[in-house]
């Protein structure tokens, strides 16, 4: 009786010390991906994440404008895995893609085609299929990221509250998330559509907190109505 | 030890006053508080024994005195005339025997009877003059409630048993009486109603009772412990409560129960899951109200037993099950906290269990708030520190809380001790490994038993017609109707 006890405890050990943690990540060793562009670039890819900062991120600091909650980390790679391995070099934490709110697509690309791009976002086992795609229009991907936004404090999520919002009231802009996206590119006979986003306003002033301070604000991300893909995911009108 | 006990306890007793003296003097020592008393009735010389404290004499020396003059009769002077008027005409207390060996003998005097050997008889008489000192019937310390008797047990196990036939006036209800524990000797009672028991569990329950064989029996526990099924889990089988009420509705149900000199706590067997969560109280209040609050103490259960293996197993393993914005404000608040999610649920929840423990040991007016709110406090300092997050000491409170809204309070310890086990497997394998831990509760839960009886009746094997009292709580009528309608 006691033999068979002691083997289980032996065992039962065992078990929690060789698997050695599963896949555990604790919160303070991820640096959550609030919104990925993809560009094109020579000989690859171009991705910018923008990235939460957690210490800036604490419930205290919800009002105040003091630093900004975000980091955005640009990175070159042959394919979008590579470059976002290559991000690691400068992120001092390992990315978490779960929470992405927007993917955001550089308008070259978007012609050339997001078909590899998109393999890419709908097999890594992190991503899920609520964050909303964009292509940013007469404009880079990292362009769009680097924006200030008032009310949100994470740019990102202004984008996509916006998009939500406007979505509902106006029907001129429309929310696609991956889901739709890829079943409306595999569907016989209907082409996917993206909304667009592009960037008015001084492109040098986006970037930094003044944008914010402003009494009036010039509209630094505005949606433009629909974009129609093609087939193959290029970009036709 | 036994064994000489038992030979000399058969042995009859001997006839002259000067060998008995000796005979109780050897046997039980030299102690000033057991009285051995030299008089005469009428011509013959007698001895009383009694013990200070524990037997009033005053009955029988009363009789003696006033009576035997009045009876002293010189044409029959043996011993068993004066013994019959005694025991049939002149002492006015209710219980009364004759005793014929030492043990018996020795069983009367410390049980607090008073001794009466006369010169020539080899049998002793004995008087019921019990008068100990007793606490007074007074509100359960441990189980009190806001509408509904406030009494509750005494040590006395006469007293006990008095209480519970006030409120059976059932001429059903039986009782049984033994005394286990060698050296203590203590009394204990099995009560029951005749015709609603099931006889096979009482039978089982004597056999069990019969085969105990401890030194000392001083709490309703020691008994506890012996004729609980023997599955080595950490859930009671054995149910216990301070109040009559309370057992009272269960020996009408047609439980059994077991009450132990010495202690205000009864046991009653057979206990089934459901019934740790039910309370006396859900019958004195309106039933809506009594079955939104039965359902709440099982989210309870649930919340006191999940909600840090949740937390640890979420922000370790699932952080994509969590909103983006909470995520935000969790990733904020863990930034410079030096543990692991896991070491640091580990520290307050074992922070919380010594403050819980410092704080039975406290005066009463101090006592009670110093568990709670002394996590919190301690807790607050810790987040100050940086020691511990926000999140962290709220979860542990949440725990705790719902910890005291069980209603049983052996029930309560099982969860504590459970609510670690499941903490460690879900910082090691996180959702996946605390669903197979449910499991495997669920499992061992369901293969438990109660004196025979499935530890999960009403719910496994299910049985309709207690549904009526399981979750929700019907009101009395609709109860009825159930009951009649329901197939099994």
């Amino acid at each position: 009786m006691y033999k068979k006890l002691l083997l289980i405890a032996l065992l039962l050990s065992s078990l929690v010390i060789a698997p050695g943690c599963w896949s555990r990540k604790e919160l303070n060793e991820i640096a959550v991906v609030m919104a990925l562009g993809i560009d094109v670039a020579e000989g690859g890819y171009s991705v910018s994440a923008q990235v939460l900062n957690s210490s800036e991120a604490g419930s205290t600091h919800i009002n105040s404008i003091g630093s900004l909650p975000v980091v955005t980390y640009k990175s070159f790679g042959k394919t979008i895995p590579d470059a976002l391995q290559r991000m690691l070099s400068m992120a001092p934490r390992t990315l978490y893609l779960s929470h992405l709110r927007v993917l955001v697509f550089g308008e070259e690309l978007a012609r050339k085609g997001v078909g590899d791009a998109m393999d890419f976002i709908s097999r890594n086992h992190e991503l899920r299929t609520d964050f909303f795609l964009l292509v940013a229009k007469n404009s880079k991907a990292t362009d769009i990221l680097e924006v200030v936004t008032p009310f949100e404090y994470i740019p990102a999520n202004s984008l996509y509250t916006s998009i939500l919002a406007s979505n509902r009231k106006w029907a001129v802009t429309g929310k696609v998330t991956l889901q739709h996206f890829i079943t409306e590119l595999k569907r016989h006979g209907s082409d996917p559509v993206l909304s667009g986003v592009e960037l008015a306003g001084k492109k040098e002033s986006a970037g930094s907190v003044d944008n914010v301070k402003k009494l009036i604000r010039t509209p630094c991300c505005s949606m433009r109505g629909w974009l129609y893909l093609k087939k193959t995911g290029w970009l036709v009108g | 030890m036994d064994t000489t006990n038992s030979a000399k306890n058969q042995e009859p007793l001997p006839d002259s006053i000067i060998e008995i003296k000796e005979l109780m003097r050897n046997r039980l020592g030299t102690s000033p508080d057991i009285v051995i008393r030299d008089m005469r009735i009428g011509p013959i010389p007698a001895v009383i024994l009694y013990i200070e404290g524990m037997g009033d004499p005053q009955p029988l020396l009363q009789a003696i005195h006033q009576d035997m003059a009045m009876f002293y009769d010189e044409k029959e002077p043996s011993p068993e005339h004066y013994i019959n008027i005694l025991q049939l005409r002149s002492i006015t207390l209710g219980k009364i025997g004759q005793a014929d060996t030492l043990g018996a003998v020795e069983e009367k005097l410390l049980s607090g009877n008073t001794i009466l050997f006369m010169e020539g008889l080899s049998t002793a008489l004995y008087i019921g003059t019990q008068s100990l000192k007793q606490r007074n019937v007074e509100e359960p310390a441990s189980q009190s409630v806001v509408r509904g008797p406030r009494e509750g047990f005494t040590e006395s196990l006469r007293e006990n048993t008095a209480l519970i036939r006030r409120r059976i006036q059932s001429p059903d209800l039986r009782l049984e009486q033994l005394k286990i524990g060698e050296m203590t000797n203590t009394q204990v009672a099995i009560m029951y109603m005749e015709g609603i028991s099931d006889p096979e569990i009482l039978q089982e329950l004597r056999r069990r009772m019969s085969q105990i064989s401890v030194e000392s029996v001083l709490e309703s526990n020691y008994i506890e412990e012996m004729i609980q099924d023997q599955r080595y889990s950490p859930f009671p089988t054995v149910y216990n409560s301070e109040r009559p009420d309370v057992i009272a509705s269960a020996l009408v149900e047609g439980r059994i129960a077991i009450l132990v000199e010495g202690t205000p706590f009864v046991l009653v067997v057979p206990a089934l899951f459901v019934q740790f969560f039910q309370s006396s109280e859900d019958y004195y209040q309106r039933e809506d109200f009594s079955s939104l609050v039965r359902l709440l103490r099982y989210l309870c259960f649930g919340i006191a037993l999940l909600t840090p293996s949740f937390y640890i197993a979420i922000t370790t393993f699932h952080q994509e099950m969590l909103p983006t914005n909470l995520l935000t404000s969790l990733i904020g608040q863990r930034e410079g906290i030096p543990f692991p999610a896991f070491v640091e649920a580990l520290l307050m929840e074992i922070t919380f269990e010594i403050l819980r423990e410092a704080g039975i040991r406290l005066p009463k007016s101090i006592g009670q708030s110093i568990s709670i709110v002394g996590t919190l406090v301690i807790g607050q300092a810790a987040v100050e520190a940086g020691l511990v997050s926000a999140a962290m000491v709220i979860v542990v409170s949440i725990t705790a809380i719902a910890n005291f809204a069980l209603p049983a309070f052996n029930l309560g310890i099982t969860v504590r001790i459970l609510k670690f086990a499941i903490m460690g497997i879900a910082a090691s394998f996180g959702l996946y490994g605390m669903i197979i831990a449910l499991i495997i509760l669920a499992l061992h839960l369901c293969s438990l038993e109660s004196v025979g009886v499935p530890y999960m009746t009403s719910f496994a094997p299910m049985r309709w017609k207690s549904q009526a009292d399981a979750l929700l709580r019907f009101s009395q009528k609709t109860k009825k109707k159930w009951i009649n309608k329901s197939k099994t």
